[in-house]
């Protein structure tokens, strides 16, 4: 116990245990109001814009001259000798480059200079007090929180926070908010630069950025920290409130949770989530890799072409094998159909050999390129084995569409049938207010049910539970993928099981029923590619459907597949029931 | 070591005799912890009143009688445990003023709470759980060692709050009505123990290692974290410096030991035939110097035994050795009785040998030292190269599913399907675990085998390792300390890299390094074996396990609680007969129903 070296550690610890008492969710009405009105500027901002399955939030405003030297008890600097132009370009452009569907929100003041804002940028100007730079960040980020703009996960960043991967992996972890701390003595925990806001149905984390900006007040007017910092509204609040709202007493660790304002706050670690880049040291390339953002310390912020290089290269690395495919659009307005020659029948008569897959792909191209099909606004599409025109092709610009099936623009297969995708996602939305469960038999690698989940957001749906079945490795010839494998189970499970209402369950159908199934069915696919099974998984699934419930064949229209729809015909016509087949090649029953 | 209780009266409802009682109904039920002395402790005021029960280590005196109220009587103190630098830490709070009074660790941790606050634990290398009561504000610190070595409980009502050392001296509290927690079970049957914060019982849960809590008079209740095993990988020690890396552990081990010999009483060790605990035996030996006792056990007729090997090393140390060789029917005798020795209810099969082993060692010493988490702060463990293999390879799987593989496939009990089909209303508990721990695989390039080693050191080591350590001891009052849970081996142990912990087909690099300068080659390399089992065990006889399966079945759905649920039990068995974990699992927790002595 050296008491010398601990002491400074015990003041901010005392200061921090201070602020944490202060925490109060009781905004003035006054501040309410405020938040209000600005959030409005943000609707009026984000109301035509596609849907985006994340967005960065960055701040700044430019500092008069007369408030540009900070001169607090414990930081000391000058903000004018900052290139800021130059931090927000490299700011922009990796959040960018890293996250190239996310929308991007720039705030900043209603005078200040946006020239080198890029256009794929939102640039929302504010009336803002720049001498309260940060409490004025804390209200703008409070506005964006209670705006109708907050419609997808959320990072706020600091205009010198640098994207080095791509943040919506972070919201894999269960969380309202997540803060990022680091333990260093004489510092504030938590750190401000970097906040994950997620987008959820509860709205949770609106709560505790109401918290935060209620802190924020309660602290202005705190004699305890008016006499170690004088106004805090400068400098100094925005870091002391969130440490006070989000709690960051004691020792943190990734590993715990708290429940404030309704909000489950959790705590990363700066040195994976938020490192700091510091001048005077140097820095392995392997360690810079490892992290999600990098942020720049003070004086550091000179630091910028240094770090901008590495970045580059990084990025560059990270567009390689593993980055966005074509077609990753940056708020994509259209699911740009493919057409490809992916099944199997053209391995046959009349198919068969290169030449004839060559020479009819030349045919079709000749027909898409007078057509325009597979461009927006030519209502033609070359699609799930079949061309048409003179259409609406609604589904290809429908926003929920779009966000439901954005992590796969980039995959030509799913692409190759989108409108058997687009199919599933109807249906199943259709059957979301039925009672009862949703089956998919036969699921494969999981893609299907994820876009159809993300569309319907069934994860959030109360008293549902979607049920996967597939036997993921050893399936018939008939049926076999490239992905099936011993792998398969685990990457499908990890897909779903999180979200608690889904159940992946391996093993051959109908065996495999024994190990779980629903008591109701309101919406199931069947997707075997071979009649027994298909059949036998059918006559159960039939029994528990409820009335209004609708069960997709994947394979019922296609010519390959002539003994499952024969069998099925059979089943359904021994019950006087009727199967729609689709022009997608898929066959639709919706039970009386 | 010892054992404590305490009961804090919100509103004044009870009366101080009657509170008392319960105190002493509650220092009833831990006092196999410390057969040397009891006392209690009443609050003038009415508000707390504190238990202890006490086995006496250092300062036989009865100047170390708790509860022990500080000097100017502000503060009072329940405390189970030992903290081994409290001379240390005496001398600086002397210069301080302090004046102390008895050569108790206990007053020192008065004195230390006195000066810092709940600080004040982050400065503590020992083991410990304790209550400190400041009756100048009326908060009630309650506070548990960075691993969990000694168990904490806890658990209020509307006019009050209580804690013990265990799950049964809660019991005691009449105005506490307790009921197996659908949570719970789900967690015990996917893990083989219950992991805190929650208890079997509801409501009474377990204070997490590293944690401090506190409850004020008015019933506020706050928790504060002072400690985390986290894992750096910008400060971790590379292979390439290996050898200046085995140089700090073996100066950090030795310290460690040095510091865990302070006892009045007679010592000795546990020694398998394992690295960690011949280690510690090696350097005890070797590098300090002492004359040591060592301690093993075996099992007749088995040809697994470790025995073997651990006289071998003892006779190479040169140290003071004492073996026992037990039986099928001494593994019968515990079984029968292991209901009653769990104060929780506990699915690791090592919890037999580690009684006997404990009941063996007391009749030579008091304390033993021992080899505990070698495993997870080194990477020993089996199987962690599989899964960190292949996760490395499959880093698509979504962080959460990634604790659950682990768990299903390196610690199987029941699959998640049959414990969610058991326990559909606490399966959420289960799910709640696997998220609480994702984040530690979502460091970018990071190596999987360190989120393993974190997984383990917050979730296997203090629900099953070092429980068990705690209650299978306790049972015969023998304290036992662990030299690889110091600070400073913690400190050591987070910035060994994956290298350092792996390679090809050798776990635990750095410790068998070091080990290879005390012990022959065949004892460095020997692999890992674990407490296996004879043949003639009954749970290798699948006939048996179908009778104590039967047994099981009926005595657990007499419950109310089962036999509410009886696709809960049906579920249990049908999986528990093709497994012997579950099994086992199983048999523990009816036995265990079976020795509460009330309707659950």
């Amino acid at each position: 116990m050296s008491e010398t070296a601990k002491q400074p550690m015990h003041s901010m610890d005392a200061l921090i245990r201070h602020a944490a008492e202060s925490a109060t969710d009781s905004l003035a009405f006054d501040v309410a109001a405020r938040v209000a009105e600005l959030a409005g500027r943000f609707e009026a901002a984000c109301a035509d814009l596609p849907a985006a399955p994340l967005a960065l939030v960055i701040f700044h405003l430019k500092l008069p001259e007369e408030h540009r030297r900070i001169d607090y008890v414990d930081i000391k600097a000058d903000q004018g000798n900052i290139d800021y132009v130059s931090v927000l370009r490299h700011t922009f452009a990796m959040a960018r480059g890293f996250n190239p569907d996310a929308r991007i929100i720039y705030i900043t003041g209603e005078g200040d200079d946006t020239s080198f804002v890029p256009a794929d940028i939102v640039t929302v100007r504010l009336p803002l007090k720049p001498q309260w730079l940060m409490y004025e960040r804390v209200v703008a980020m409070a506005a964006y929180m209670q705006s109708a703009a907050f419609a997808q996960n959320t990072v706020f960043l600091d205009s010198d926070a640098f994207c080095n991967w791509p943040l919506g992996k972070v919201f894999q972890l269960s969380f309202d908010v997540a803060v990022t701390f680091r333990d260093q003595p004489g510092l504030m925990p938590v750190n401000e630069g970097v906040i994950f806001a997620a987008h959820r149905p509860n709205g949770a984390a609106r709560h505790f950025f109401t918290r935060y900006l209620a802190t924020y007040e309660a602290l202005c007017r705190s004699k305890t920290v008016a006499d170690i910092y004088g106004d805090i509204r400068r400098w100094r609040g925005g870091q002391l409130a969130l440490n006070g709202a989000s709690a960051a007493v004691g020792t943190l660790s990734e590993i715990d949770q708290r429940m404030l304002s309704g909000a489950l706050v959790r705590y990363l670690p700066c040195d994976d989530y938020n490192f700091f880049i510091r001048d005077n040291e140097t820095y392995q390339l392997d360690v810079l890799q490892r992290k999600y953002i990098l942020h720049l310390k003070g004086p550091a912020k000179g630091s910028v072409p240094a770090v901008s290089r590495f970045q580059q290269q990084r990025l560059q690395q990270w567009l390689g094998p593993n980055g966005p495919q074509p077609g990753s659009a940056a708020g994509a307005a259209f699911v740009k159909p493919v057409f490809a020659l992916i099944n199997k029948e053209y391995n046959k008569p009349p198919f068969g050999t290169k030449e004839s897959q060559q020479r009819f792909g030349g045919l079709m191209q000749s027909a898409m390129q007078m057509l325009g099909a597979n461009q927006p606004g030519s209502g033609a599409a070359a699609v799930d084995d079949m061309v048409v025109w003179f259409r609406n092709l609604g589904f290809l610009q429908q926003p929920d569409f779009i966000a439901a099936f954005e992590p796969y623009l980039g995959d030509n297969t799913l692409r190759a049938r989108i409108w058997r995708i687009y199919m599933l996602c109807w249906a199943a939305k259709s059957c979301l207010g039925l009672a009862g469960d949703f089956m998919d038999v036969g699921c494969y690698d999981g893609k299907t049910v994820d876009v159809m989940e993300r569309y319907c957001n069934f994860r959030a749906t109360a008293g549902k539970t979607w049920w996967l079945y597939d036997m993921f490795e050893n399936p018939p010839d008939e049926a076999r993928k490239v992905s099936h494998g011993p792998q398969l189970f685990d990457r499908v499970r990890g897909m779903f099981e999180p979200f608690g209402n889904f159940r992946v369950i391996k093993g051959a159908v109908p065996d495999s029923f024994a190990q779980g199934l629903p008591g109701k069915v309101a919406f199931a696919q069947l997707d075997l590619n071979v009649a027994a099974p298909e059949l036998a998984a059918l006559e159960i699934i039939y029994e528990r459907m409820v009335p209004g419930g609708m069960i997709v064949f994947d394979d019922f229209g296609f010519r390959r597949y002539r003994d499952s729809h024969d069998a099925e015909m059979g089943f359904f016509r021994a019950r006087g029931d009727v199967v729609w087949e689709s022009p997608t090649g898929q066959g639709l029953f919706i039970k009386r | 070591m010892c054992g404590i209780a305490g009961y804090l009266n919100f509103r004044d409802k009870r009366s101080p005799e009657q509170i008392q009682a319960t105190i002493g109904r509650m220092n009833g039920a831990i006092a196999h912890r410390g057969p040397d002395d009891r006392g209690q402790w009443m609050d003038p005021e009415n508000v707390c009143h504190l238990g202890h029960t006490r086995l006496s280590v250092l300062d036989l005196s009865a100047a170390g009688h708790q509860p022990m109220l500080s000097r100017d009587e502000r503060y009072v103190i329940s405390f189970n445990g030992e903290i081994y630098n409290f001379r240390d830490l005496r001398r600086q709070l002397e210069k301080l003023g302090h004046v102390f009074h008895t050569g108790t660790d206990t007053e020192v941790l008065l004195a230390g709470f006195a000066q810092v606050g709940p600080q004040f634990f982050q400065y503590l290398d020992g083991m410990f759980a304790l209550a400190i009561y400041d009756r100048q504000i009326g908060c009630l610190t309650l506070a548990r060692d960075r691993a969990g070595e000694k168990p904490l409980y806890y658990a209020s009502g509307d006019h009050f709050f209580a804690f013990a050392s265990e799950l049964r001296s809660l019991l005691q509290v009449e105005e506490l009505p307790v009921a197996l927690s659908e949570e719970a079970l789900a967690l015990y049957f996917t893990l083989r123990y219950v992991p805190e914060p929650g208890s079997i019982l509801a409501p009474i849960r377990k204070l997490e290692p590293g944690m401090v809590m506190q409850v004020f008079r008015d019933g506020r209740v706050r928790h504060e974290r002072y400690y985390a095993f986290n894992i750096d990988q910008d400060q971790e020690v590379k292979p390439d410096r290996l050898g200046d890396y085995v140089e700090m552990v073996e100066a950090a081990l030795a310290q460690s030991l040095v510091n865990r010999l302070n006892s009045d009483v007679p010592l000795g060790m546990f020694l398998s035939s394992g690295v960690d605990s011949s280690l510690a035996c090696a350097v005890l030996a070797r590098k300090l110097g002492r004359q040591v006792k060592t301690f093993s056990v075996g099992f007749e007729g088995d040809p697994g035994s470790e025995h073997e090997a651990a006289r071998d090393i003892a006779k190479t140390l040169g140290s003071e050795h004492h073996e026992y060789i037990f039986t099928a029917a001494d593994f019968e005798r515990i079984c029968n009785e292991i209901g009653g020795l769990l104060d929780e209810p506990n699915g690791d099969r090592s919890c037999v040998p580690t009684y006997l082993l404990s009941e063996f060692t007391r009749r030579h010493v008091t304390v033993a030292i021992s080899g505990d988490a070698g495993d997870e702060l080194f990477g020993g463990y089996g199987r962690y190269p599989a899964f960190a293999t292949a996760y490395d390879q499959n880093k698509d799987l979504h962080p959460t599913a990634a604790v659950q593989t682990y768990i299903e496939r390196g610690l199987p009990v029941l699959a998640a399907d049959a414990v969610r089909a058991a326990f559909p209303q606490g399966y959420n508990a289960v799910q709640g675990f696997f998220h609480c721990y994702a984040p530690f695989f979502m460091h970018l390039g990071r190596p999987t085998l360190h989120a393993l080693r974190q997984l383990d050191f917050h979730t296997y080591l203090p629900g099953a390792v070092l429980a068990k350590v705690d209650r299978m001891s306790m049972q015969h009052a023998l304290e036992v300390r662990t030299p690889f849970l110091s600070p400073q081996m913690l400190d050591i142990a987070r910035k060994a890299s994956a290298g350092l912990c792996w390679a090809g087909q050798i776990q635990k690099i750095a410790l068998r390094q070091l080990l290879a300068r005390y012990l022959p080659q065949e004892h460095v390399m020997a692999p890992k074996k674990g407490f296996g089992m004879p043949p003639s065990v009954f749970l290798n006889n699948r006939e048996r396990v179908g009778q104590e399966l039967t047994a099981a079945y009926r005595r657990l759905s007499e419950t109310s609680f089962f036999s509410a649920r009886p696709n809960a039990l049906n579920s249990v068995f049908s999986a528990a007969g093709a497994n012997i974990n579950a099994a086992w699992a199983a048999i523990v927790l009816a036995k265990w129903v079976d020795s509460v002595g009330r309707p659950l």
